[in-house]
C-alpha cells in the first residue's frame, strides 16, 4: 500500500510544518548586555559555533560578522578579493541564534569594522552587529530596564541593501519615487514660499466629499494626518499615501487658532 | 568599481560614531511615525524649539542623540566646548516632547557621507542614541508606519566616551570622500518625489467592471465630464479587473503624462484624457 504511506509520509509532514510554523510565531525573549557606551550587546551563536557577542544596532544597514567567526563558523572561505578591512564580502549564513531566537537564512557581510575593534579593546571580544537585513524579519520590543528585547515574527523580507545602495550610488536607479494618494478626499492645500508655520492652507473642500462630510471647510489648516506632520505637501501626499481606503484616517485642523480632530474615510477611488 | 565599493560600506555599514570625550510611571505607549529608508535606516522626524522638522536615524548603536552642525547653525544653537547643547524643546513626531534635551551638535562623518551621495533618499539631520532610548520601551515593526513609545521608569547612566583617537580621522576623511566623489560624479539624486493627486473619481469597488459612483465638482474626472454610472474598462490600454489593480496603475502611471481612460457609458465606448490633479 504505497499510496497510504506516502498518505501518511505527507501527513506526517504537514504536522511537522504545522508545529514549526506554530513554535515560530512564539515571541521569544532575549536579553543583553549594555556596555557603559550605552550599545546593546547580544549572545549570538553562527551555524552552532560560539556563541559571540554582537551589538544589536537599529542604526546598521546589514548584519555584519567578523573574519573571525567567518572562519569559524565554515560562513565563507577567506576573500581573495582587494578589501580596505580584512576579509570583506557578502555572504549566507544558514543559521543564526540571538539568544534563544533562532534565524535561518540571514545575509551577512563578513568584515573587521575598524570602529568594533576599539569597542573590543575596552570591552572585551565583539564580533559583530546585528542589523536591518535581520532585525526587520521581526517585530521587536526593546525594553533597556529589563534588558531585554523580545522577537516575534512578521513576515518582512528585507530588500537587498548593499545592491540598492550601489544602484544608487552609480545611479542606476533614475525613477523618482510618487506619492499618490489612497482613496478620494475632497480637498486641495497651499504653502506659500513665505508661510514658515506649522501645517497647510485649505484652499478648497469639494462639496459632497467625505472630507466635506466631516467638516473640513475652507480657510482651515491642517496640521497633521494620522499623526504624520503636515507641513509641507510633501508631507500630506506622503501620508495620505499610508492612509488606507475605507478606513479611518485621522486629522489635525487649526480654526480660530483652536486645534479640532477631524475623522475621515477616505472614498474608494482614485 | 570595488574600492569604491567598499570604501561605502565600511562608512555606511554601521552608524558607530563614538564620543571622543573620555569620561562621560506607567505611561501610555505614543505611537511614533516613522520611515525606513532607501539605505534601510529607521528614520523618525523631530521639531526642535518649534522648527523643523528634522529627520532622526533611530541608532542604538549611537551612545547618545546627535544633531548636525549645519541646521544646528541655522537654528542659532551654540555648544559648550566639549559639543554639548540643552534644546529646550525636541519634539518627536507623533508627540514624544523632550525637554531641556542634551545633544551633541555635531555631524557624525557617516552622515556626511550619506548626505553627500543622497544615499537614504532622504536628507538626514542627526541620530537618536542610547540617551534618550533607553528611557522609554520601543516597539518596533518595520512593516508598519507607526512604532510606539513607552516612557518608562528608568533613569539610564550617563554614557561612557570611548577615546576615538585609533578610529576616527581616518574614517572622517572617508566620510568627506565620499561626499566629494558625490558631487564629483554628479549622482546626487532627485529627491523630491512626484506628487500625484486624485483624479475625483468615486468608484463602486465590488461592481464588474468598475463602476463610477460620483464625480467630485471642479476635480479632473468632472473636467472631462465623467458621470455617475460609467463604467471603466480600460487605463492607458490595459485592462481594468480591481479596484487595487487600478489604483496601482494610476500610481505607477509615468510623470508628466496624461492619463488614457476608456469608459463605457449607454453602450458606447468613450476615450477620455486626463491630468492628474493637485488635491486629494
Amino acid at each position: 500500500m504505497p499510496s497510504i504511506s506516502l498518505l501518511g509520509l505527507q501527513s506526517g509532514l504537514l504536522f511537522l510544518l504545522l508545529c514549526s510554523s506554530i513554535k515560530a510565531q512564539e515571541p521569544v525573549k532575549v536579553p543583553f548586555e549594555i556596555l557603559k557606551t550605552g550599545h546593546i550587546v547580544v549572545s549570538v551563536k553562527v551555524n552552532d559555533k560560539g556563541p559571540y557577542r554582537l551589538l544589536f544596532d537599529t542604526g546598521a544597514p546589514v548584519t555584519l560578522i567578523s573574519s573571525k567567526v567567518a572562519t569559524e563558523a565554515k560562513v565563507i572561505k577567506p576573500s581573495l578579493g582587494f578589501s580596505l578591512f580584512g576579509a570583506g564580502g557578502q555572504a549566507n549564513i544558514k543559521s543564526l541564534e540571538i539568544g534563544s531566537l533562532k534565524t535561518q537564512n540571514n545575509s551577512v557581510i563578513v568584515m573587521d569594522h575598524p570602529t568594533i575593534k576599539v569597542m573590543s579593546k575596552f570591552f572585551g571580544p565583539i564580533e559583530g552587529i546585528i542589523g536591518f537585513s535581520t532585525y526587520s524579519r521581526y517585530k521587536f520590543a526593546i525594553d533597556y530596564k529589563e534588558s531585554s528585547i523580545v522577537f516575534a515574527p512578521n513576515n518582512y523580507i528585507p530588500q537587498d541593501t548593499i545592491k540598492a545602495m550601489m544602484d544608487r550610488m552609480m545611479g542606476n536607479s533614475k525613477n523618482r519615487e510618487t506619492l499618490c494618494s489612497k482613496g478620494v478626499w475632497g480637498f486641495e492645500v497651499q504653502k506659500l514660499e513665505t508661510d514658515i508655520g506649522d501645517g497647510l492652507d485649505i484652499i478648497s473642500v469639494a462639496p459632497g466629499s467625505v472630507i466635506a462630510k466631516a467638516g473640513l471647510i475652507k480657510g482651515d489648516r491642517i496640521l497633521s494626518l494620522n499623526n504624520i506632520w503636515t507641513d509641507s505637501l510633501e508631507d500630506l501626499f506622503y501620508a495620505s499615501s499610508k492612509s488606507i481606503a475605507n478606513q479611518q484616517s485621522k486629522l489635525q485642523i487649526l480654526r480660530n487658532n483652536e486645534i479640532k480632530t477631524l475623522v475621515v474615510i477616505p472614498a474608494n477611488g482614485i | 568599481m570595488l574600492f569604491i565599493r567598499n570604501a561605502w560600506i565600511a562608512f555606511f555599514i554601521a552608524l558607530l560614531p563614538i564620543l571622543s570625550i573620555d569620561a562621560a510611571d506607567k505611561a501610555l505607549p505614543i505611537e511614533i511615525p516613522f520611515r525606513v529608508t532607501k539605505s534601510s535606516h529607521l528614520v523618525v522626524r523631530a521639531k526642535i524649539n518649534n522648527k523643523g522638522p528634522f529627520n532622526f536615524i533611530l541608532d542604538t548603536g549611537a551612545p547618545v542623540t546627535f544633531f548636525a552642525a549645519e541646521p544646528g547653525k541655522s537654528l542659532g544653537l551654540v555648544s559648550d566646548e566639549n559639543g554639548w547643547c540643552i534644546l529646550d524643546k525636541f519634539l518627536l513626531e507623533g508627540g514624544l516632547l523632550s525637554e531641556k534635551m542634551r545633544v551633541k551638535l555635531e555631524t557624525p562623518f557617516q552622515l556626511v557621507g550619506m548626505n553627500g551621495m543622497a544615499l537614504g533618499g532622504l536628507e538626514m539631520h542627526g541620530l537618536i542614541g542610547y540617551d534618550l532610548l533607553a528611557k522609554h520601551k520601543i516597539e518596533i515593526d518595520v512593516s508598519k508606519d507607526l512604532m510606539l513609545w513607552t516612557l518608562l521608569d528608568f533613569k539610564p547612566k550617563a554614557p561612557l566616551g570611548v577615546s576615538g583617537k585609533n578610529s576616527g580621522s581616518g574614517l572622517d576623511a572617508l566620510g568627506s570622500f565620499m561626499k566629494t566623489i558625490g558631487a564629483f560624479t554628479g549622482k546626487k539624486q532627485d529627491l523630491n518625489p512626484v506628487l500625484r493627486g486624485s483624479l475625483g473619481i468615486i468608484i463602486n469597488s465590488d461592481s464588474k467592471p468598475l463602476a463610477v459612483l460620483d464625480v467630485l465638482k471642479d476635480s479632473p474626472g468632472y473636467k472631462v465630464n465623467i458621470q455617475k454610472g460609467d463604467l471603466i474598462l480600460k487605463f492607458n490600454d490595459s485592462e481594468v479587473t480591481s479596484l487595487d489593480d487600478l489604483s496601482k496603475m494610476y500610481r505607477l502611471a509615468p510623470e508628466g503624462k496624461k492619463i488614457q481612460l476608456e469608459i463605457l457609458r449607454k453602450k458606447q465606448v468613450l476615450a477620455l484624457e486626463l491630468t492628474p490633479g493637485k488635491g486629494l
